[in-house]
């Protein structure tokens, strides 16, 4: 059914319009989410390093 | 129960059990609100299929207010008790906020162009929002302006806790001045005047970006808690 679906994709000639508000709103929060993830993930790396060399600092003393 | 949460080790560990729960959540609120958005809700008999703009236009603009009462409310308990939780989640909400409030001017922007004839109006919902905007790029660029954290993180709190007379600006400028803007057609005294086969996937879509929310907050809350373990141990270090 190519047809109905170039029909949906159209959306009563608004397609432009709305595919580009559900477009943009899905790019800025997949974004947020990602970037939030990446912190996370350079926060717990940084955070274990630190720890290590506090723990081998802790050996030699 | 502030003193309770205050504790950022029961705090890590109330967050790291809801993070999955916000996550589902999320994904299933959101996957059937888009079904119901572009594939089940009938097009409007005026907007026809621009209505659709709704469902992500309305819960961006709901959750830019909520996040910003969090912000301001977090901050207000980060000044007055000096809770680092509440400073950590105030600091967490503003990028997603500020996510928010700009998708609601976007996706309005997106919205006012096939049914206004334009894409912006400076009228006072518009100009409300973008100050809202303004208000969160602020308290973020503010926050990290001091070389001391905790200067930045007291003056940037003081100027969300004061930018916060603008959120019923927001929400009554609709009724205060004329606009283009409609008022509000679902947080009414009288009930929402919507028909059900449009309020169920904005509400599905507004109960996914509510659990977005907190899934990312989750999130930033424990980055920024690892952050400031990292700031410790390294004053630590330095000073052994």
């Amino acid at each position: 059914m190519p047809e109905s679906f170039t029909e949906f994709l159209s959306m009563g000639g608004y397609g432009s319009f709305i595919w580009a508000a559900f477009g943009l709103s899905a790019v800025v929060l997949i974004g947020i989410l990602i970037q939030s993830q990446r912190f996370l993930k350079a926060s717990d790396a940084e955070l274990n390093a630190l720890q290590s060399v506090e723990a081998s600092n802790g050996d030699e003393a | 129960m502030f003193n309770y949460f205050a504790n950022p080790t029961r705090f890590l560990r109330l967050t790291s059990k809801l993070q999955p729960i916000a996550m589902v959540v999320t994904i299933i609120c959101m996957g059937a609100g888009l079904y119901y958005s572009l594939f089940q809700s009938p097009p409007d008999y005026q907007q026809s299929e621009t209505v659709r703009m709704m469902y992500v236009h309305v819960p961006a603009a709901w959750m830019a207010m909520f996040c910003y009462v969090a912000l301001a409310a977090s901050s207000a308990v980060a000044l007055i008790w000096r809770h680092m939780v509440a400073d950590i989640v105030a600091k967490s909400t503003a990028p997603i906020g500020a996510c928010f409030t700009f998708l609601a001017l976007a996706t309005g922007s997106l919205w006012g162009k096939p049914m206004w004839g334009t894409w912006w109006v400076w009228d006072a919902r518009l100009t409300s929002v973008l100050i809202l905007f303004f208000l969160y790029l602020g308290y973020m660029v503010l926050y990290n302006a001091f070389d001391e954290p905790t200067r930045g993180a007291r003056a940037a709190a003081i100027l969300s806790i004061v930018g916060v007379i603008n959120v019923p600006i927001i929400k009554f400028s609709v009724d205060w001045w004329n606009t283009l803007h409609q008022p509000a057609s679902v947080v009414k005294l009288d009930g929402p005047a919507i028909h059900p086969s449009m309020l169920t996937p904005l509400m599905l879509m507004a109960v996914g970006y509510t659990a977005f929310y907190f899934w990312v907050l989750f999130i930033r809350t424990r980055a920024e808690l690892n952050d400031n373990k990292v700031r410790a141990l390294r004053i630590r270090q330095a000073e052994g």
